[in-house]
């Protein structure tokens, strides 16, 4: 846990960092603004990390663990086989082809990709 | 932990790969799907050096050659390199983890059919009416505003470009996760395989560098068909603005092209020496080195814009030189003094070192402004950025598929036909591309259909014809080997190669959920570790500590 905090933290100073110096050598915006974005994203994801630091123990970060300790870890459960991603799949492509060929294909793909959504949460509930 | 069924019960092979989430079939759609890619790509390089072999058009018109570098690029980038790099990091890193699966199975599925439709809507916009998009895989607006680039091939570039980008951006969610949550006990972050860290910083930048090209693309979109200015200056507009987004995605794409390719040398270069890999610590920070600053050289792609502070660039695109250094240094301090074995994956990774070395040195060269700015649009740009991708990651991905497809299928290819396919390749690839830079030099452009006869630019581009026959003859005896491999059914045994990682202590291929068991992990190369349990030499309880703010860094 607290690598990832680390690795987070060093995305996000980097962003800062340069992205002040970035902005002091040429005053321009978009390079400024991108990396400003960066550091900021680093921040969100290793500042959540730091505060749940104390409430998540990662077996993984102990050198010495052994297999057995994790046994009885439940660590998420593995979904089957699903034809729902391949329809939410399709139905973004022919939304995004929408705006070239056609509004209908619009509706018709957001239809397609909601109906895909919901059944994929409907199969997750089981 | 519960585990999954995997695929759907009762239905054909056709409805299990439809419907899978597992992650090593998605990983082997991943890598087929770029391979078919890799194909179409190569053949439309193959039409435009048969056109450029002769100074005068002979079969393609200006708007069709157009077309065909501007779909070769999209393809080879957006399609080929960096998927596969996906594709195999879909099947290996779980693996190299001691995990079960990824950590979000449908996402995962979700991402290879983004891939595969984006991949299908760029292809099929040669129906289009005006034909496919003509604009460069770059896109420079005004280029690829509605008056440069009319007709909707351009749009179903900009929309299976986006396909193809949520897709990546999903995956490397999916890696992330995967990497900080699904280790195994002992697999710290300083024991992970080099290819799995290599693909954890990939993913960064891929969730860093590719949102800037959606928000590129969206705008570019709205321009085209909502009267939109983002990149209109009679309005108001700046088209420099689009270079500024573009290359801050385009850039660090560079590095998720040639990262994961890093990963997979560094793999392959200690097996083959049979020699623990030099300077772990080292290679994992000189990767996070380069990625970071590739975050910081976009502009360097603008120089002769005018409109960059190129010192600035110029200074942090040199710096790169020297984590890339590292690497070198210590490649070879992996093979020194190393019992080498030369088997194909050991030539291919030999063949990058050498191409790669010299797309990175014409790479310094490029950073110097001054260069820069004779080099700007010169085939000398296109022979340094396919020493990059093509000699450097193509080699790589020749060698990742030889080292790992006995483990994927649990068959062997041929060493014959792979050191005969290396060699074709190797040679092709230099008669090719190296001409490029005397083409540059003696100031070619780049993304002609014809030139003048009697400048000095025929000999060369003969040459760069002849050399992209050489490859295509040597892509055509892979093609052969691998035909045979599931021809034959050669076995390969779990580990052919005596690897040090976890995915060569379970079988080949690996069963649904990957081990049935797994050896004790206290160090970054637990199998050799298990295979030598019995060696006094072999220490098991020593792990790798370094001072630093945080754990291990």
């Amino acid at each position: 846990m607290k690598g990832s905090m680390w690795f987070w933290a060093y995305v996000a100073a980097f962003g800062f960092v340069v992205g002040g110096i970035y902005w002091l050598l040429t005053y321009e915006d978009a390079g400024t603004a991108m990396l400003l974005f960066m550091g900021a994203c680093g921040t969100v994801i290793s500042g959540y990390l730091f505060l749940r630091r104390r409430h998540v123990r990662l077996i993984e970060d102990d050198p010495d663990a052994r297999h057995e300790e994790a046994t009885e870890e439940e660590i998420g459960h593995f979904s089957s086989g699903s034809v729902w991603p391949i329809f939410m799949g399709i139905g973004i492509a022919i939304g995004l082809l929408g705006f070239i060929f056609g509004r209908w294909m619009i509706v018709f793909g957001a239809i397609l990709f909601v109906w895909a959504t919901v059944g994929l949460m409907q199969e997750s509930r089981g | 932990m519960s585990s999954h069924d995997g695929e759907l019960g009762g239905g054909g092979r056709l409805l299990d790969w439809v419907t899978t989430t597992n992650h090593k079939t998605i990983g082997q759609l991943y890598i087929g799907g770029s391979l078919v890619f890799f194909l179409a790509g190569g053949l439309m390089a193959m039409l435009m050096r048969s056109e450029l072999a002769t100074p005068s058009l002979s079969f393609l018109s200006k708007n069709a050659y157009n077309e065909l570098f501007t779909i070769h690029g999209t393809t080879m980038i957006f399609l080929f390199i960096a998927p596969i790099g996906l594709g195999f990091a879909n099947y290996f890193l779980p693996l190299q983890i001691g995990a079960p699966d990824m950590a979000f199975p449908r996402m995962n599925a979700l991402s290879v059919w983004l891939f595969l439709l984006g991949g299908v809507v760029i292809q099929s916009s040669f129906g289009a009416s005006h034909g496919a998009a003509a604009a460069g895989w770059t896109a420079y607006a005004p280029l690829s505003s509605k008056v440069g680039s009319p007709g909707p091939g351009m749009d179903m570039w900009i929309m299976g470009v986006l396909l193809t980008s949520i897709s990546s951006i999903l995956t490397a969610v999916n890696l992330t996760a995967t990497v900080f949550m699904l280790r195994a006990p002992g697999m710290t972050m300083f024991r992970l395989p080099l290819f799995t860290w290599n693909m954890l910083i990939t993913s960064m930048l891929i969730l860093v560098a590719f949102p800037p090209l959606a928000a590129a693309l969206s705008m570019l979109f709205i321009d085209r068909h909502f009267g939109g200015h983002f990149f209109d200056p009679a309005h108001g507009g700046s088209v420099v603005l689009y270079q500024h987004l573009f290359w801050f995605f385009g850039h660090p794409e560079v590095y998720v092209m040639v990262l994961p390719w890093f990963g997979v040398v560094t793999e392959i270069i200690p097996v083959f020496s049979r020699k623990p890999l030099f300077g772990y610590i080292g290679m994992v920070l000189a990767s996070m080195a380069i990625a970071a600053l590739s975050m910081s050289v976009w502009a360097h792609h603008m120089f002769t814009t005018g409109a960059v502070d190129n010192p600035f660039f110029s200074i942090m695109s040199f710096l790169i030189a020297v984590p890339t250094g590292i690497k070198f240094f210590n490649w070879i301090g992996t093979m020194w003094g190393g019992k080498l074995v030369f088997s194909v994956p050991m030539l291919w990774c030999l063949g990058f070192m050498g191409n790669f070395l010299i797309g990175g040195i014409t790479g310094v060269m490029l950073a110097a402004p001054p260069a820069d700015y004779q080099f700007q649009d010169t085939y000398f740009v296109v022979a340094h950025m396919h020493y990059v991708l093509g000699g450097g990651s193509l080699f790589a991905i020749f060698a990742a598929i030889y080292y790992w497809f006995p483990k994927m299928t649990g068959f062997r290819l041929s060493e014959k036909l792979g050191r005969t396919v290396f060699w074709f390749v190797m040679v092709g690839f230099n008669v090719t591309f190296w001409p490029m830079f005397v083409l540059g030099l003696r100031g070619m452009q780049r993304r002609i259909a014809y030139y003048p006869p009697n400048v000095g630019w025929t000999t060369p581009n003969e040459l760069a014809t002849v050399g992209a026959f050489i490859m295509a003859v040597g892509v055509l005896i892979f093609l052969t080997d691998l035909v045979q491999a599931f021809r034959h059914k050669r076995p390969a045994g779990d580990d052919p190669w005596g690897g040090y990682t976890l995915e060569w202590i379970t079988s080949s291929p690996p069963p649904e959920h990957n081990f049935e068991w797994l050896p004790p992990i206290r160090s970054d190369r637990p199998a050799f570790d298990w295979r030598h349990r019995e060696d006094p030499r072999v220490v098991h309880d020593t792990h790798i500590t370094v001072p630093g703010p945080g754990p291990g860094l």
